[in-house]
């Protein structure tokens, strides 16, 4: 599918339209937001407390795959719908120091320090523009013609399945730019303060979940350490599937640095809609992906609460509809099956020069 | 009366200086069981008016004083240990928290009784009609707090006391709501008897907006030392504070001995002190509040604003049509910044007073302790931030 591309006078009309419809949200905030993210954490913490319980006191298989349900679910609402979005700010209007974006720390081992750098700045400003946003491709799977492919990519099926399983962990390394650390561009004094924030954090979550958990479960060690080994594998899947649909399905766009030099306002928006994609389903499944089924509203207005994308999401497309941009969005399966050929498809070199692919547009 | 900036809202930045090196109990490795969200969460189960550091109140009685002013009667927690009311000192103010749709806003008020040892709190509020678009936290108290409604107080802050030892004459002044905290010192002199002469001198619109009418009246006729003069600006026209030396001439009192206290919006008392200054009074001592300033329409690239690091105890002077971020840059201040078109909160900070404006959807922010984003709001009002 081709990329839309509209004129100056269209994109600014285009920027306004979408900036009157973040506006009206603001307005609008008040205590039903606020009684949801409370509501969520929660019931994340009465997940968490129901899963550790469980593997702590429990004998059978039965408690235990109950039990690391719980957790992983537990974690995957923390994770996703409580941290990812109370660290875009979407949450600082309530003046309250628990859902603070500047203090809020999560249950994954990404230090919000590295995340609020790599995510917050770095892939949301510049989402999907090649050698600006880390996050297409995490600077080990080709999953674009665009993008130079080396010996290397034709294992990414199997990094891509690493990557998957051990998710939380690309995303902890990721501020440590270790790629350039190998090419000889940072040094081991740098690397090694970079390494600080990511040390603390990551050898807490390790702590937290190998030695402390099982420890106090005596005799039931390796219950209690498998089961955690288990829900945040469950986790790291997880998010890793649903983070992917977001912005590599087969109908999203990427960007050069030329292209995005001096964008307005209204090109930073159509960029944003282009780069993403959403998710179609239930209302639980939106809550159990953090609302990143609404990849497109989200990266429009990241500091929105996430639940009011459910809403803007009919206003955006009708708004798509009007300016003629493709609206990214399908169920599950079609749009996870648009990653997986991607991986697949871009393993191999380009069958032509890709310069003639990206004139075609 | 409003908007005395006591700070109670939480602040990361300060959070983050003073944070030394925790108990064990404060390890992250303990969560949730250490988290004070979750113990907070079960002890107001337990009791809906707890707070970690705020002490919980009730609304118990409400007072209609004038038009626009109402009493709240507030009964504070005695028993919770380590955060109960203790009593105050007539003349100080409380800073109140409430959640407003969602949101806690905190703001200061004078109290207006004298004495407090039993947890009644008086707060005499007048409801702010100036602030238009905006929430107004005290019009918000004026229509729906009603009896039995729950909030958290601070324990009492300030210096505007009267001193322990008492001896010469006073003189009170204020304007408008800022009565407040000069009727609790009144009451306080009164319950040890007035031995000594006091001049209480009051400036408000007209006889139907003074407050606190009856109980002036019955303290003039219990203590006859007591002088009261009401000057109604819609009668009498403005109030001329150079009056006052005339006025302490003409009541035989000793200016060098006199003990001066003055409330009142900004610009009457700073007026005030300075006519006192010439009337050769030493002993003044000020408390004074204002609302928002009235803001231009259209934002003037050619007006400059002050604006001040409250941590850093700097203050640089920034230009209105800018952002605050480049502005301070070109300064050659450099905050904490990240994507710079207002998405990422890298640079966001709290201001603790003043107006800006979020220059690209028009957001006006004039509360004090809102959150900021520096690469996209511009200072409307002279800023304080907590930098």
């Amino acid at each position: 599918m081709a990329k839309t591309h509209l004129n100056a006078e269209q994109l600014s009309a285009f920027g306004s339209e979408l900036d009157q419809l973040s506006a009206d949200v603001r307005a609008d905030l008040g205590a039903s937001d606020a009684a949801h993210i409370r509501r969520v954490l929660n019931q994340s913490r009465i997940a968490a407390a129901a899963g550790r319980g469980l593997l702590m006191f429990g004998f059978d298989p039965f408690t235990w795959i109950i039990g690391v349900l719980a957790l992983a679910k537990a974690k995957i609402l923390e994770n996703m719908e409580v941290g990812h979005n109370v660290l875009h700010g979407q949450y600082d209007w309530m003046n309250d120091p628990n859902f603070n974006s500047r203090t809020y720390d999560w249950d994954i081992a990404c230090h919000p320090k590295n995340w609020r750098q790599t995510h917050n700045i770095e892939h949301h400003s510049h989402t999907n523009v090649l050698g600006k946003d880390d996050d297409y491709g995490y600077g080990l799977l080709r999953l674009a013609p665009e993008q130079r492919w080396g010996k290397i990519h034709l294992f990414q099926p199997i990094s891509c399945a690493l990557l998957m399983l051990l998710f939380q962990w690309g995303v902890a390394i990721q501020d440590l730019k270790l790629g350039r650390f190998f090419k000889g561009k940072m040094s081991v004094a740098e690397l090694s303060e970079r390494a600080k924030p990511f040390l603390q954090k990551s050898s807490r979550q390790l702590f937290k979940d190998y030695l402390l958990f099982p420890a106090l479960a005596f005799f039931n060690w390796p219950r209690v350490l498998l089961g955690n080994l288990a829900a945040n594998l469950i986790r790291n899947v997880w998010t890793n599937v649903i983070i992917f649909c977001g912005h590599f399905t087969e109908h999203a766009q990427v960007y050069s640095k030329e292209e995005v030099e001096n964008e307005s306002k209204g090109a930073w928006y159509l960029r944003q809609m282009q780069g993403s994609s959403n998710l179609l389903g239930s209302r639980y499944f939106y809550l159990m992906t953090g609302h990143l089924s609404h990849q497109i509203e989200h990266h429009l207005f990241p500091d929105l609460p996430a639940p009011r994308y459910i809403e803007l999401a009919p206003k955006v497309r009708a708004i798509c509809e009007k300016y003629g941009v493709h609206y990214n969005a399908a169920g599950f399966w079609q749009q996870y099956f648009g990653v997986i050929k991607r991986v697949f498809l871009y393993a191999l070199p380009n069958r032509r020069a890709p310069q003639i692919a990206t004139l075609a547009v | 009366m409003q908007a005395i900036t006591a700070d109670l809202t939480f602040n990361p930045t300060l959070a983050k200086q003073s944070g030394k090196a925790g108990h064990w109990f404060e390890s992250p490795l303990l969560r949730p069981f250490n988290e004070p969200a979750v113990w907070q969460a079960a002890a107001k189960w337990v009791n809906p008016l707890y707070h970690p550091r705020l002490i919980g109140a009730r609304v118990v009685r409400i007072i209609d004083e004038a038009p626009e002013v109402k009493t709240y009667v507030l009964q504070c927690n005695q028993r919770a240990p380590g955060k109960r009311w203790l009593g105050h000192s007539a003349g100080q103010h409380v800073a109140v928290t409430l959640l407003i749709n969602g949101r806690l806003h905190t703001r200061a008020f004078s109290i207006s009784n004298a004495d407090s040892c039993h947890g009644a709190v008086h707060l005499t509020i007048k409801q702010n009609c100036h602030s238009a678009h905006r929430l107004s936290v005290s019009r918000w108290m004026h229509a729906h707090l009603k009896i039995g409604a729950k909030l958290a107080v601070s324990p009492p802050d300030g210096q505007f006391v009267l001193p322990t030892v008492q001896t010469g004459a006073i003189l009170m002044l204020s304007a408008g709501s800022g009565i407040t905290p000069l009727m609790a010192m009144l009451k306080a002199l009164a319950s040890r008897a007035i031995t000594q002469p006091i001049l209480f001198v009051h400036v408000c619109r007209n006889l139907a907006d003074l407050i606190f009418a009856d109980t002036l009246k019955r303290l003039q006729q219990a203590h006859p030392t007591l002088m009261l003069k009401l000057h109604f600006s819609a009668i009498d026209g403005g109030f001329d504070p150079q009056a006052l030396a005339a006025m302490i001439a003409e009541n035989d009192l000793d200016a060098s001995q006199l003990q001066a206290f003055i409330c009142g919006p900004n610009a009457f008392a700073d007026c005030a002190k300075a006519a006192l200054r010439a009337a050769h009074v030493s002993q003044i001592q000020l408390e004074r509040f204002g609302g928002a300033p009235a803001l231009a329409d259209t934002i003037n690239g050619e007006t400059a604003h002050e604006v001040s690091f409250e941590l850093a105890k700097q203050s640089f002077t920034v230009p209105q049509g800018i952002a605050l971020l480049p502005a301070l840059e070109a300064l050659g201040v450099n905050p904490e910044f990240g994507c710079r078109i207002g998405i990422c909160k890298t640079c966001q900070c709290l201001k603790v007073s003043g107006t800006t404006q979020n220059l690209s959807t028009g957001e006006l922010s004039d509360a004090p302790n809102e959150w900021i984003t520096l690469c996209v709001n511009a200072a409307r009002t002279p800023l304080t931030l907590a930098l």
